[in-house]
């Protein structure tokens, strides 16, 4: 048995954390503190969903904050027309996003690089502008949902039951032969397939397990903010989550909380200063994709050049 | 007897460039061909048609008497052809261990290699098991690739230079090795630019000149003047 690299046991502690946090936050009488954390998680979340396809599958999708989006809108849907609970709500908005994550690797996978790039955007920009145009549901300034959770500890524990589980799945996924199959396609497709393996077949399964992730990620943003607007899914956030992954560790099993963790302190502590905190933001990203390719979580295990 | 690989008038190349012109081989079940020829005559376009990645235009290429053209590169590996290709190729982001059990075969009509064979067979790879296919030096890295053509379990083994960069020891057991599949049936195409050790290996010779067979024939025929004028090589080491 290999001993666990300082990055995994850096994630540890930050989950044990976030785990201890609504006891620090009581004791002082902080309930923003959670609102916060809550939001770092599901964005974790996100961002872990948005790594199995951009970090492990070398896929660069700038389209995954319509798939959250998809997830978001379908809770929504379902808690506004049925009044249909939780699970009802986080069963639709995964099993939507699955389908939309689908429909866009399907097309999406057809191409590399930058053509890649360009469609899932352009797909993504598709979700976006149809979710403005849902005049039903408020079209572009969005709508309020009913509470589902009234920001209790039970929803703070269940968001960071889901993000352990999701980084657990990650390292799992990771070490399988379909994780192997898509980390080495990431590399030389030429070569995967000489191994007797369907690489279109394992990118679209990502792709879809992907947006699954996501849409759960999305319906747990309309439990926290009881609210959803189109703004959520454009272009900017789907890049905002590449940043969050490439900052962490692009394919790390930590890298997204770590970068979701770094962009939501920045952001925190920026904002305070500056509305246009992106300006400092930039140049951070910027430095840590140079300085260390491997993000934090490379950065950690001291590894910054592969 | 059906032949385990037969090109027929076989035809390929990248874009409007012309690589390979009505090149026709035939490889008995077990039998082992030297794929000859100075840089840019041909070879590794050879390896990647037969590898599925380079489409041929006409022609056709038979495997245990089944056409390939229809099948998707990811087909070739069950049937049982492995390619150690030129330069290596290993997955630089996986590590040795992963290296071998992502090829690992879901089915193969081959003899299938375990990686504790592997491990057996290269030493120096098992202390390695752990490290990065980035972290090698050339030599394991090349160690790799043939382990990772091995655990598909190939019933035709096609190895583009891989013997290139390796120390006279380790080349030596790369030979050794390579006439023991031999000895288990197993059928081998080999490009290297060692012809003594060719000669020792494979019973049948094609050198290739400009995507054409210019000679074929039994190895015992190859004589120096034909070698030193296709080849630039001198026939006898």
């Amino acid at each position: 048995m290999t001993r666990p690299s300082p990055a995994v046991v850096a994630v540890t502690v930050l989950l044990m954390a976030l785990a201890a946090a609504p006891l620090l936050a009581a004791a002082t009488a902080q309930p923003f503190v959670l609102f916060l954390l809550t939001r770092l998680m599901i964005l974790a979340i996100a961002a872990t969903g948005l790594n199995l396809v951009l970090g492990i599958g070398g896929m660069p999708s700038f389209g995954h904050a319509a798939l959250v989006g998809v997830g978001a809108y379908a809770a929504a849907i379902v808690a506004l027309q049925t009044g249909g609970g939780a699970w009802t709500q986080t069963f639709w908005a995964v099993a939507a996003a699955t389908l939309a994550a689908f429909a866009m690797g399907a097309i999406s996978l057809r191409t590399r690089g930058i053509a890649f790039i360009l469609v899932t955007l352009a797909l993504g920009q598709m979700l976006f502008f149809f979710a403005a145009a849902l005049e039903p549901l408020g079209g572009d300034d969005g709508i309020n949902v009913p509470a589902t959770f009234a920001g209790d500890a039970g929803f703070y524990y269940a968001v960071f039951a889901l993000l352990a589980a999701a980084t657990a799945a990650t390292a799992w996924v990771r070490a399988t032969p379909f994780g192997m199959a898509l980390r080495g396609g990431a590399v030389n497709e030429d070569r995967i397939a000489a191994a007797g393996i369907d690489l279109p077949r394992v990118r679209l399964l990502a792709f879809a397990a992907s947006g699954a992730v996501c849409g759960l990620a999305g319906a747990l943003t309309t439990f926290h903010t009881a609210f959803v607007s189109p703004a959520a899914m454009g272009w900017s956030r789907s890049a905002e989550l590449v940043a969050m992954v490439l900052v962490g560790g692009a394919g790390a099993v930590a890298g997204p909380l770590f970068g979701t963790a770094a962009f939501v302190a920045l952001e925190e502590l920026l904002s305070g200063y500056t509305t246009r905190w992106h300006l400092v933001f930039g140049p951070v990203l910027v430095i840590v994709v140079l300085a260390a390719r491997g993000g934090i979580a490379g950065w950690i295990d001291g590894r910054t050049r592969d | 007897m059906t032949p385990l690989l037969e090109l027929d008038r076989v035809s390929a190349g990248y874009g409007a460039a012309p690589v390979l012109t009505d090149l026709s081989l035939s490889l008995p079940a077990g039998g082992a061909m030297a794929l000859l020829g100075r840089n840019g005559m041909g070879k590794t376009t050879t390896v990647r048609a037969l590898a599925g990645q380079t489409p041929w235009r006409t022609g056709s290429i038979r495997f245990d008497g089944r056409e390939l053209a229809d099948l998707p590169p990811h087909r070739l590996a069950p049937l049982g052809i492995a390619v150690v290709p030129e330069g290596r190729r290993i997955f630089p982001t996986l590590t040795v261990r992963e290296n071998l059990t992502a090829f690992a075969p879901r089915r193969t009509k081959g003899p299938r290699w375990t990686p504790e064979q592997v491990w057996a067979l290269f030493p120096e790879l098992a202390a390695r098991a752990d490290a990065a296919g980035a972290h090698l030096s050339g030599g394991e890295q090349q160690m790799l690739a043939i382990g990772r053509a091995l655990v598909t379990g190939p019933r035709l083994l096609i190895l583009d230079e891989a013997t290139e960069g390796l120390a006279p020891p380790l080349r030596a057991r790369v030979w050794e090795l390579l006439a023991d599949l031999r000895a288990g049936g197993v059928g081998l195409v080999v490009i290297d630019t060692s012809l003594a050790e060719i000669r020792r290996l494979c019973p049948e010779v094609t050198i290739l000149v400009r995507g054409a067979a210019a000679w074929r024939g039994p190895v015992a025929d190859l004589d120096a003047a034909t070698a030193e004028r296709l080849l630039g090589l001198p026939g006898r080491p």
